[in-house]
Parts: C-alpha cells; sequence; structure tokens
C-alpha cells in the first residue's frame, strides 16, 4: 500500500507538472492586458441580485444592464450575478469578498431594510454606501372578486364588528405582514393570518377561498387579477394604470410603502467609480424604452441620489424597527 | 392550438426545441448539474430572443432535464436530478444485475408515457383541473404530505428502527435556516450562511454523488474489459406495456396531480407513485432490490409533474417550483405574464406552451431512445476519470446555484454524511424523504393551525383533507392489520 | 473484527452521533421564541425530532450492547435486504486509505478555490491528475490522459459558464 501511495504522488507531480507548462502559456497574455488599461470602468462591473433570476429586481436589473451596454453609457458590461439565499446573507458575502472598488454592486429593494429590521443576516446599513434609486413601485390589497366587501372602508367596518374574522395571506415578518401590520394599526382592526410566503402562494390560498385578502405588487394585479378585486393601493399617489383603486393616505390611513429599485456598492468605495455608475444609471432610467417598460408593469421611473435614497431609507427603517417590535 | 403546432414546426422553434431537450438531456444526466439550474443559467440567453423561440427552448431544457437523470441513476446510483431519486432505488439494483439497458429502456419508455398522459391533462382539461388545485388550502397540503410521508415509513426495508432514525435525522438537517413559518432563524447558532438552510441540491448531491464516488474510490480497481456496446435491439417487448400498463396510468394521474399542487414537484410526486406502486404491487418486498416497477412508478411521475406543473402556470400565472418561477421570468422579461389573460392577449404563447411541451416529450423519446446503447456505456469508461469529472461537475454545479462555495462546503458535508450512514446500514431513502417533506408538511400545519386560530377540529370541514388522514393512518396500520388477518386466515384453514 | 463486533461497533458510534445530533437540537430549541402566531411555535418539531432521535438512537445502543446473539439471526436478513450497502461496506474495508484520500483531495480542491483563490483551471487540472493517480490503473500514461482531460474540462466549462452564463468560479 505504501508503496502504491508513493508512486501515486509521483505520478501526480508529473502529470501536474505538465498541465502547468500548458496552462502558463495560456493565461500569461491575461495577465498582461489586465496591467495596462486606466480609469473606472476597466473591468466588466458585476451586480449582485439576491434572488434566482427571473422576479422584478433581477429583470429590472438586466433591463437596465443591458440599456447601458447598448447605448455605451459605461466602457464595461454591467453583469448581473444571481446570490439567492439567506434573507440576502449571500448575496452580502459576495459584496464583500473583493475590494470595494466599484467592480462589485448590488441591486435589492427596501426588504434590505426588513432582513435588518428583523435582525436577520449580520449587516446594517453603515456597510453601504448608496449609488442610488432607479424608480419603484408600490403593493395593493387585493379581495375576491365575488366576497360580499368591495371597499377597505366595508373590509375594516366588518372586522371591527368581528375582530380576527378575516383571514391575511401573509410571510410572517415580510413585507406583506409589515403593510398589513402598519395599516391593522392605523385603522385599528385585527385579521387572522395564513403563511404564503410569495406572491404564487397568496394568488392560490385566495383564489382558492384559503384567505379573504392579499398584498400583490401592481403589476401582478393587473396580469393575474381576473377574479381580484383591488381595494387600496399603497402609493403616495394614485397609480396610472389603476385610476380607480384608491390610496391609503385618501382614505385616512397614513400607511405608505414605494418599494424602491436600490443600486448599493459596499462602504468605502471610492466617490469616481459611485459617480460614474449613477451617471450611468440615471441616464438609463430616463431612457424612453425603460420608461415605458415600467409604466406598463406599473413601476414609477423615477431617479434618486445616492445620498437622497439613504436618508430616505434611514427613515424607514426606523418606522420599520418599530413595527418589528410590535409584532415580533 | 393546431396554429401553435404549425409554428412550432417552423425551423428555428424546432431548432431551439431540439437543443434544449438535447441540452437538458446532457444536463439532466450529469450529477450536480439539474433541469432548473440549465433554465436559471440560460433564461439571460433568451431575454434576446424572440419569445416564443425563448419558450420552446426553455420547455425543452426542463422536459429534457427531468428525463436525463434517470441515466446516471441507474448506471451510477447517482440522480442526475432530485427528481430521479426513487429511480437509483431498483435502477442501480438492475444495473447491477446486468438489466442495465433494461432499466435504461423502461425508464425512457415510462418518461415518455407519463409526459403524454400529462400532455393530454394539460391540454384537456387545465381550466377544470387547476380550479380543483386552487381548492387545496394549507390542511390538505399538511394531510397529503403526511400521507406521503406514512406511506414512506412502509418502504422502510432492513431494520425499521434504523429507517425511523433515518427519516428522523433528515427531517432535523431541514431545520436550520429561516422558519419559514414566522420568518427568524432557527437552530443557525449563529452562522449567517445558515440562514437558508441546507440547500436541496447541496444535500441531494453530497449524500447520493458524493458517498457514492468515495464508496466506488475504495473499490478495487476493475480490470476493465473490451469496449463493448449493447444490442441492437433494445429489450422491452410489447408485453411490457400490459405488465407496466396500469403502473404508468397510475403514475401519470399521481404525477400530473402531484405536478399541479404549486410548491410541491418532480421529487415528491416521484416518491409518492413510487411508494403507491409498492402498495399496490403484488410483490413488494422486492422493491429496493431491483423492481421494474419501481423504476417505472418514479420516471413517469416526474415527467407527468412537469405537465401537471405548467396548468397552473398558464392558466393563472402560478409558479409550480424555481423552475416555473423561472419561466416566468422569462416571459416577464418579454412583457408578457401568465395569467388568465395569456389566451387572451398572447394566444400564441400559450398554445406554444402546449404544443412545445408535446413535442418536447417526442423528441425526448427519439433522442434517448436512438443514443440509449452508447449511454449504456458509460459505465465502462475508466473509473478515475468518469469519477473525476463527476467530482468537477458536483462541485462547480452546487457552486453555481447561488454562486456560493458553503453549498459545496455543504455538499462535501453530506457526501461524508451519507457514507457513514451507509455504512452503519441506516438506508438513504428515508434520509432524504424526510429532508425533503418534513419542512412542507411542518410549514403547512402551522398555517392551518395559525388560519383556524390554533382550532384542530377545523379540519372535520375539509373532506379532501380528512381523505388524506384516513389513507394515510390506514397505510401505517396496514402492515400490522394484513399480518393478522393472514394469521387468522391460516388459523381457519388449519 | 467479526462480523456482528463490527456491526455492534457502528451501531454505537451511530447512536452516539444521533445523540449528539439531538443534543444539538435541544439547545438549538431552547433558545427560540415562543410561539407567537400559531400554538405550535417554531420550537415544537426540533423537540419532537429530538425525542424521537434519542429514543430511536437508544433503542439501537441497547441491541448493540446487548450483542451478538440477537444479531446473528437478524444479521442474514438485514444484509439480504442491503444488498448495496452491505457490499459497500465490504468495499470500504477492502481499500479504506482510497475513500480518504478522494475525500481529502476534493477538500483541498475545494478550499484551494475557496479561500484560496486559485484559478479553476489550475486547481481542476490538479485535482484530476491526483484522482487518476489515486484510482487509475498503475500506469503513468493514464494518469497523463486524465490529467489533460482535467485541463480540457476546465477550460470547456471555464469558457461556457464565463462566457455565457457570466458565473465566475471561485
Amino acid at each position: 500500500m505504501a508503496r502504491d501511495f508513493r508512486r501515486a504522488i509521483v505520478r501526480t507531480v508529473s502529470a501536474a507538472g505538465i498541465a502547468l507548462a500548458a496552462l502558463t502559456t495560456t493565461c500569461l497574455p491575461q495577465l498582461m492586458s489586465q496591467a495596462q488599461a486606466e480609469g473606472f470602468p476597466e473591468k466588466p462591473i458585476r451586480v449582485i441580485v439576491p434572488f434566482k433570476p427571473g422576479g422584478r429586481t433581477d429583470v429590472v436589473a438586466r433591463l437596465i444592464a443591458d440599456k447601458i451596454q447598448e447605448k455605451g453609457w459605461l466602457e464595461q458590461p454591467m453583469v448581473i450575478v444571481n446570490a439567492d439565499g439567506g434573507a440576502g446573507a449571500n448575496a452580502i458575502a459576495q459584496l464583500q469578498r473583493g475590494e470595494p472598488d466599484g467592480y462589485t454592486i448590488m441591486h435589492w429593494s427596501h426588504e434590505i431594510l426588513m432582513s435588518i429590521a428583523m435582525n436577520l443576516g449580520n449587516f446594517k446599513l453603515e456597510d453601504f454606501r448608496s449609488i442610488g434609486l432607479t424608480g419603484g413601485g408600490s403593493p395593493l390589497w387585493a379581495v375576491r372578486k365575488d366576497a360580499p366587501y368591495k371597499s377597505l372602508e366595508e373590509v375594516v367596518t366588518a372586522l371591527k364588528e368581528k375582530p380576527r374574522s378575516l383571514v391575511e395571506a401573509v410571510g410572517i415578518g415580510s413585507i406583506p405582514h409589515f403593510i398589513g401590520a402598519m395599516l391593522a394599526q392605523e385603522a385599528g382592526f385585527e385579521t387572522r393570518y395564513v403563511t404564503a410566503n410569495s406572491n404564487a402562494d397568496r394568488l392560490r390560498l385566495l383564489l382558492g377561498n384559503n384567505a379573504d385578502i392579499a398584498l400583490f405588487a401592481a403589476s401582478e394585479y393587473v396580469t393575474q387579477g381576473k377574479d381580484l378585486n383591488a381595494i387600496v393601493y399603497f402609493g403616495r399617489e394614485r397609480s396610472p394604470a389603476l385610476p380607480d383603486v384608491p390610496t391609503a393616505t385618501e382614505l385616512g390611513y397614513n400607511v405608505v410603502w414605494a418599494n424602491p429599485n436600490w443600486w448599493l456598492a459596499p462602504a468605502g468605495t471610492p466617490d469616481e467609480a459611485v459617480q460614474k455608475i449613477a451617471g450611468a444609471l440615471e441616464k438609463a432610467i430616463n431612457d424612453p424604452e425603460i420608461i415605458e417598460y415600467f409604466k406598463q408593469n406599473t413601476l414609477d421611473p423615477y431617479w434618486t441620489d445616492g445620498e437622497t435614497a439613504m436618508t430616505e431609507a434611514q427613515e424607514t427603517l426606523g418606522s420599520l424597527r418599530t413595527v418589528a417590535e410590535r409584532i415580533q | 392550438m393546431l396554429d401553435a403546432l404549425l409554428v412550432l414546426f417552423q425551423v428555428d422553434n424546432l431548432l431551439f426545441l431540439l437543443c434544449g431537450t438535447a441540452l437538458g438531456i446532457v444536463v439532466g444526466a450529469i450529477p450536480g448539474l439539474t433541469a432548473s439550474m440549465l433554465i436559471a443559467l440560460t433564461l439571460p440567453l433568451t431575454f434576446h430572443m424572440d419569445p416564443v423561440n425563448a419558450v420552446t427552448l426553455l420547455i425543452g431544457e426542463y422536459v429534457g432535464g427531468i428525463s436525463g437523470g434517470l441515466i446516471t441513476a441507474i448506471l451510477l446510483r447517482m440522480p442526475g436530478t432530485p427528481s430521479s431519486i426513487v429511480t437509483t432505488f431498483d435502477g442501480y439494483p438492475m444495473a447491477q444485475q446486468g438489466k442495465a439497458e433494461r432499466a435504461l429502456a423502461l425508464g425512457i419508455m415510462a418518461s415518455v408515457v407519463g409526459g403524454l398522459v400529462s400532455w393530454a391533462f394539460l391540454a384537456g382539461m387545465s381550466p377544470t383541473l387547476a380550479h380543483v388545485a386552487l381548492q387545496f388550502g394549507p390542511w390538505e397540503y399538511f394531510a397529503l404530505v403526511l400521507m406521503a410521508l406514512f406511506m414512506l415509513a412502509a418502504l422502510a426495508s432492513g431494520s425499521l428502527v434504523k429507517a425511523l432514525l433515518g427519516a428522523a435525522l433528515g427531517m432535523a438537517f431541514a431545520l436550520p435556516g429561516i422558519d419559514s413559518s414566522v420568518g427568524r432563524d432557527r437552530l443557525t447558532f449563529g452562522f449567517d450562511s445558515l440562514l437558508s438552510g441546507f440547500g436541496l441540491l447541496p444535500v441531494l448531491i453530497g449524500a447520493f454523488a458524493i458517498s457514492q464516488i468515495l464508496r466506488e474510490a475504495a473499490a478495487p480497481a476493475k480490470a476493465t474489459g473490451p469496449f463493448r456496446l449493447p444490442d441492437r435491439h433494445l429489450p422491452v417487448h410489447v408485453s411490457d406495456i400490459r405488465r407496466h400498463g396500469p403502473n404508468m396510468m397510475r403514475s401519470s394521474v399521481i404525477g400530473t396531480w402531484i405536478g399541479l399542487l404549486p410548491g410541491i414537484g418532480g421529487n415528491v410526486a416521484a416518491l409518492i407513485s413510487y411508494s403507491i406502486a409498492r402498495q399496490f404491487s403484488r410483490n413488494p418486498e422486492r422493491f429496493g432490490k431491483g423492481e421494474e416497477a419501481g423504476v417505472v412508478a418514479g420516471e413517469t411521475a416526474n415527467n407527468a409533474a412537469i405537465g401537471g406543473a405548467l396548468i397552473p402556470l398558464i392558466t393563472m400565472g402560478i409558479p409550480g417550483s424555481v423552475t416555473e418561477a423561472i419561466l416566468i421570468g422569462a416571459l416577464t422579461i418579454h412583457n408578457l405574464q401568465p395569467g388568465p389573460l395569456l389566451f387572451q392577449n398572447s394566444p400564441e404563447i400559450a398554445y406554444g406552451i402546449i404544443a412545445a411541451y408535446l413535442v418536447a416529450n417526442i423528441l425526448m423519446l427519439i433522442l434517448m431512445w436512438s443514443t440509449v446503447r452508447y449511454i449504456a456505456a458509460i459505465a465502462q469508461i475508466p473509473r478515475a476519470g468518469l469519477l473525476g469529472v463527476i467530482l468537477v461537475f458536483c462541485v462547480v454545479g452546487s457552486f453555481a446555484v447561488n454562486n456560493s462555495f458553503f453549498d459545496v462546503w455543504v455538499m462535501i458535508a453530506f457526501g461524508v454524511i451519507g457514507l457513514c450512514l451507509e455504512l452503519a446500514k441506516v438506508p438513504l431513502g428515508p434520509f432524504v424523504i424526510g429532508f425533503v417533506l418534513a419542512p412542507i408538511a411542518e410549514e403547512q400545519l402551522r398555517a392551518s393551525m395559525m388560519m383556524s386560530d390554533g382550532d384542530v377540529t377545523a379540519v372535520l370541514q375539509r373532506p379532501f383533507a380528512l381523505v388524506f388522514l384516513v389513507i394515510a393512518f390506514a397505510a401505517l396500520l396496514w402492515p400490522a392489520v394484513s399480518a393478522h388477518l393472514a394469521k387468522r386466515v391460516r388459523r381457519t384453514a388449519e | 473484527m467479526n462480523q456482528p463486533r463490527k456491526t455492534a461497533v457502528g451501531d454505537l458510534l451511530l447512536a452516539a452521533g444521533a445523540l449528539i445530533g439531538a443534543g444539538l437540537l435541544f439547545w438549538g430549541a431552547s433558545e427560540l421564541p415562543p410561539p407567537r402566531f400559531e400554538p405550535l411555535g417554531s420550537a415544537a418539531l426540533p423537540r419532537i425530532l429530538g425525542v424521537c432521535i434519542t429514543v430511536l438512537a437508544l433503542i439501537i445502543a441497547a441491541g448493540a450492547a446487548l450483542g451478538g446473539k440477537r444479531h446473528s439471526i437478524q444479521e442474514p436478513d438485514a444484509a439480504s435486504d442491503e444488498v448495496a450497502a452491505a457490499d459497500a461496506s465490504d468495499l470500504s474495508a477492502a481499500r479504506p486509505l482510497q475513500t480518504i484520500a478522494v475525500l481529502a483531495a476534493l477538500i483541498v480542491y475545494v478550499a484551494a478555490l475557496d479561500v484560496f483563490r486559485v484559478p479553476f483551471v489550475l486547481a481542476t487540472t490538479i485535482l484530476m491528475a491526483a484522482l487518476g493517480a489515486f484510482l487509475g490503473v498503475a500506469r503513468l500514461r493514464t494518469a497523463i490522459t486524465i490529467g489533460i482531460t482535467g485541463v480540457l474540462l476546465a477550460l470547456a466549462i471555464q469558457f461556457v459558464f464565463e462566457r455565457y452564463l457570466y458565473v465566475t468560479i471561485g
């Protein structure tokens, strides 16, 4: 056995040696080319999306990255990297893996504030540098079309007459839960819950008569809500695509949730890189094609610069923390 | 519908479908790479394609990927994709008994039948089925999964205590991570990487592929004989239709139905129809030792589950699994949302999906049937090279799911755990089943209790759930009852 | 060591491992908050499983400690039931060193990629060559062939993943 092993090692070393020789010839030119370029960006920028591909955060990132590449607003392409898992912990680990040089950034939403408010994952807002917001969208509350109540007022009255008589489909500790809790606090009612951790679950439970109220993104409602009835919209103003759905503020409840598309870099990323990326993003969000896509999908196209976005986020985080304390 | 089929026969669509199916089979067959990963990774490529092309490519990958998994499951005891776990139970023993080609042929046949039957459901009665599936709430999900768990308890061969321990350990490994019922971390012991728990893919690749590689490494080097291609004629006959027909039909229906329920996928479909096939079998003791019906049941159901899962996808826009969620993503980027309006607004896509599913199944049959002889020869590749290549794919695959090395370490750890369990004679089947099913059962039970305000008797108002629960307990008690009955029959005979 | 003895030792180790796992479950469960939205709460399933695992492990340990007699009756049955598992344990007995070598190679490979950021192609080539040497037939040519397969495989994977799928390995 021992001799076998010694021979094995000799064989390994010799085979590896041959392979190495082959490798140096292929790798050297790459190393040379990296030393030459100057000015940001010199190589592709990795954009980390903390979800599997296909969701809103992912699609928006890809559209914008495509547009920037098409128009040449950055010298190098932006490459989307999907890192799902761990309430964003995996994505943030990826973000912080290299130097904060602007070549690895992240595209997320205010869900990051949820993770922070719920103390999931070991990160805080100070770990990030905000690049800016490229628009966003608001959700709405929907009930079944054949339900006896047709408006938020009727739902509130029903719940006040018989507390906990209606079932709300939410993922406990997720955005739908928080928004529902804020509204419930404002209006002074209480619902029962049923676990629904995705839009698909909420739709399935609501349509199947296993839940009475659920939260949807406005775009989901537009395409899938044939048998649903939207009763309240949580945007600042009414959505142009849904002119008949009142906002919560109009109805007298101070609940607003505008979930933005937020671009983040690790803290310590140099100004030059942040400004360059922000410039490209701002151009992209003002591009007619992107505006058209946003409007069709009930998203609002707008640009908010990094610092304003960070201030807004801090305010929102404050109010989320109060809700988190109450519901835990 | 006919129009859609005609559109599909345009050269480019057919070509994309063929590429997708072929790619799917290859990727599905490689342990470590799965259909959903392939679809996730190729999704960005489809953004610049025509939507019909994109859909045909992805559907082809889906069908091919689920079907390809049977190859390595049978030949190497490494399920190429999670849906093929049960195929290893009987497929590999068959291969060891020298019936590899027959196992492959049966598996391919079963896959196609499952695909075609579920296509019939998809094309014929989507709206009705979707409507019924919607009535399933948390209680029904819980009862159904409990039924599956109890039925599978009967699968335990060898020591019952060890099988139960295996199942309990599997369930325990599913616990760490964010508790989906309350959105809080549990049993993560302070490790952020554990927040999403142990991923299904790393655990399965570890427990099956890595542990098998480690075991194979210990096997004395076989003298590889001269390279031999199996016979041209595959060992399946017309009589097989009679022998396996009822099983295939039953498994197709089960597979379609399970696929129809969002959140429960092909792997569960295969597990359930496998255990039901065993309940119906006249010689259940042969399951796990190379019983043909086992291969047929699993492979029929996992393919049927695809057709089932496409039903809520195209009628309501509800994805049944991660794979379907990604398909929806592919459509949204082209500004198409699956849902009730899809048939009105863009019928070419809605019917295109249905037609593509049919053609993908047929292409899969042609591709796999014509190459099965060469596929079977994989087992003859020199072991050192084959194991190395698979090992590299396992590492790359586990990494690529979420771009995370943590998953790779999890995979290695479960490889060692799997090997230790097998050495201690704890069967891996119950372990994996516990791991897959326990989280669904727990979440749904807790959702039910939440919904009913803690009132367990609420289940009495749910007829479907009650039926499942009765079957579940019947399955649990059946071995004891049948033994008792047999005794009485013997006594009266005497 | 004869077969029943070996099984008994294996069973005791299994029981010990399971008990440690059960301990972890109880420890983890004790730190969870009480139920909030439903009566079961997060800690229920860990506790139930902890109890189940403890009981099952104790049964197995007791069976192993009480020893040989009952095993000699059960053994043929269990062995015939799990052909694959049984033959696996025989095989490992044959060349356990190879298993350990392959495992070590795998760990070093992943550590090289993850911690030391060794380029993928280089690490893969060395891994393949090493595996070839551990497992291959006793010929230099085989090892080289496999090493070259490694380079080609690694280059192919890297090309496809980086060029088309935008995944950088490592």
